[in-house]
């Protein structure tokens, strides 16, 4: 099960789609964006939501046809209208169409997040990244190489910090035989958090001169990384995982 | 067409001496004169039923009329009767264009209402979303740590007075809704138990999370009154108690009981102290931006007014909830 959850905005506004999707980038949800029912629909199609943010007024396709059109794909989904538009007509129809939410634009990215947090009842619900800061850590296991723990959710420095590790451990450590990588559960709250992670490891075993064979991966982080849609195709899961 | 219309009148004075020769003792002439009235669609004002009357009784005179001996002052009475029916025709000939004129004028109205809401509902959504779209930013500068205290309250201003603006803007759908205080009433037996299920279902999605809306009514809730103002009344009690309510619940309890017909709005929301509940009906301009401009309470309290009916509001304190209550003659 994913650590975070996956939301798809339909929002012809675009300024304002930035601003949510900047609020929502600091915590555990992956955000899609379409400028319209159209884009929404074709996201649906491909893609699989927790919950679905909709406008109303919007161009080509607005947000009732988009529900209406949407159809089997959304009615198990919480979908949250958003909406500058307060006709009674408009309330009584998204209460027809089942929505589960009525939000009157102005809306504070904040309400939206408190709602939002409302809705997501799957686990682990709504978490700020910020609320786990990040830490890299590294201790020598003699001739058996060296463990790494990586605690926290990644934020934009995690990429810096690991490379300084490993930089680290290069300048203290002349031999490198094997990596033990230990991995916190909270790091999965990051939407990208596996491509991060394999990108950094690659870069890392590069520098260190260790094969990925030679890397063995701890903590339970690797545990729901495995139910991830990428997992299967990155270069450290072909590698190390059985 | 239009020779033909002025002849119409001639051609029911015909009918009506026709008829008159066919069934003795006058009665036609009241079938005659009862056809015209049934055939005309028409809101015949008090005089033209005076004019009726007097008619009627001139008629009614002709019931031992069958005398050979005064055949001649029996014709000379059925022509000036039928002259008389004539010009009441005629009459109500000219009405009766009127009328559709006037159908034709009530229709390009309703129209034109009808336009005005839609311009205003494209008008609240154009201003708003770009008021949206600077709230949002501003909320996120605001939940920025970083930022200086000075920095801060100026942004809190601008929070502010955005909030108030959207207020504004919301009050604007109001402010046009004092048009609808000049109409007339429309009575009509309304079903206030269903009213209210309908309010519940429309409120439901917009009240705060966490806040439940229930309902208390049950019995026979029918009530002679005017169906539209009521439920703006009970749709502007409900929106302030959903508003001002972040926790807890909105209760709506109808009842009939000794001649009274009431209905509670009552809500945990933030309440008020007995300055805000003396100035709460009055209209006028609030500098509260979380209150806003105060013309729905003051519009409702009117309406109830227009209903025969009262509006009364409680509060034990700020924060302790608010109680509005409408009574109207059951």
């Amino acid at each position: 099960m994913a650590l975070f959850h996956k939301i798809l905005l339909v929002e012809d506004d675009q300024g304002f789609a930035e601003s949510i999707a900047r609020v929502f980038a600091e915590y555990n949800l992956q955000l899609d964006t379409a400028a319209d029912g159209r884009v929404a629909l074709m996201w649906l199609k491909q893609r699989v939501y927790d919950c679905v943010i909709t406008d109303l007024r919007m161009p080509i396709l607005g947000g009732f046809d988009f529900i209406e059109e949407a159809g089997a794909r959304l009615s198990a989904l919480p979908v949250l209208i958003m909406t500058a538009s307060g006709q009674k007509n408009d309330v009584m129809r998204a209460r027809t169409l089942g929505v589960s939410s009525y939000l009157m634009k102005p809306v504070r990215p904040t309400d939206l997040l408190q709602r939002l947090a409302e809705t997501l009842k799957s686990p682990p619900g709504l978490v700020r990244l910020a609320d786990f800061p990040l830490a890299v850590t590294y201790k020598s296991l003699g001739s058996s190489g060296v463990a790494i723990t990586v605690s926290g959710c990644p934020g934009e420095d995690f990429e810096n910090m690991f490379r300084d590790t490993a930089a680290d451990i290069h300048s203290h450590l002349a031999d490198v035989p094997r990596i033990e990588l230990t991995v916190n559960k909270e790091f999965g709250y990051h939407p990208l958090s596996l491509s991060l992670i394999e990108k950094v490891v690659a870069a890392a075993s590069k520098r260190l001169k260790v094969s990925s064979a030679k890397i063995e991966l701890k903590g339970d982080y690797w545990q729901d990384a495995k139910n991830m849609p990428a997992a299967r195709s990155g270069s450290l899961a072909q590698a190390v995982w059985p | 067409m239009k020779t033909l219309e002025k002849l119409w009148p001639l051609a029911a004075g015909c009918l009506v001496f026709g008829l008159d020769f066919l069934f003795p003792y006058g009665y036609a002439l009241w079938l005659g004169y009862m056809l015209i009235l049934i055939a005309l669609p028409i809101r015949t004002p008090p005089g033209l039923y005076a004019a009726a009357f007097v008619t009627f009784v001139i008629t009614g005179g002709f019931k031992d009329s069958d005398s050979l001996v005064q055949m001649e002052s029996v014709i000379f009475n059925r022509i000036s009767v039928c002259a008389a029916i004539g010009v009441i025709a005629a009459i109500l000939h000219s009405r009766r264009r009127l009328y559709f004129e006037v159908l034709a004028a009530r229709g390009e109205a309703e129209e034109a209402s009808k336009a005005k809401g839609r311009f205003m509902s494209y008008i609240s959504h154009d201003l708003r979303t770009p008021l949206n779209g600077i709230l949002a930013r501003v909320d996120m500068l605001l939940q920025n740590r970083s930022i200086t205290d000075s920095a801060r309250r100026d942004l809190q201003y601008v929070d502010s007075q955005g909030w108030l603006l959207n207020e504004f803007i919301h009050e604007l759908l109001d402010y046009s809704d004092y048009a609808t205080a000049r109409e007339p009433l429309e009575l009509d037996q309304v079903d206030v138990g269903s009213e209210i299920v309908s309010i519940q279902r429309l409120f439901e999605p917009l009240l705060h999370t966490g806040v439940s809306l229930e309902v208390h009514a049950d019995g026979n809730l029918f009530i002679r009154t005017d169906r539209r103002k009521l439920k703006h009344v009970l749709i502007n009690l409900v929106g302030n108690a959903a508003k001002f309510t972040q926790a807890g619940s909105i209760s709506i309890r109808a009842e009939k009981r000794a001649g009274i017909f009431s209905i509670e709005v009552e809500d945990t929301g933030s309440g008020g102290d007995a300055a805000l509940l003396s100035e709460m009906f009055r209209e006028g301009m609030s500098t509260d931006p979380a209150r806003g401009l105060g013309l729905g309470l003051p519009l409702s309290a009117h309406f109830a007014g227009l209903l025969g009916g009262i509006l009364t509001a409680s509060s034990e304190g700020e924060g302790l909830g608010m109680k509005v209550r409408l009574e109207l003659p059951a």
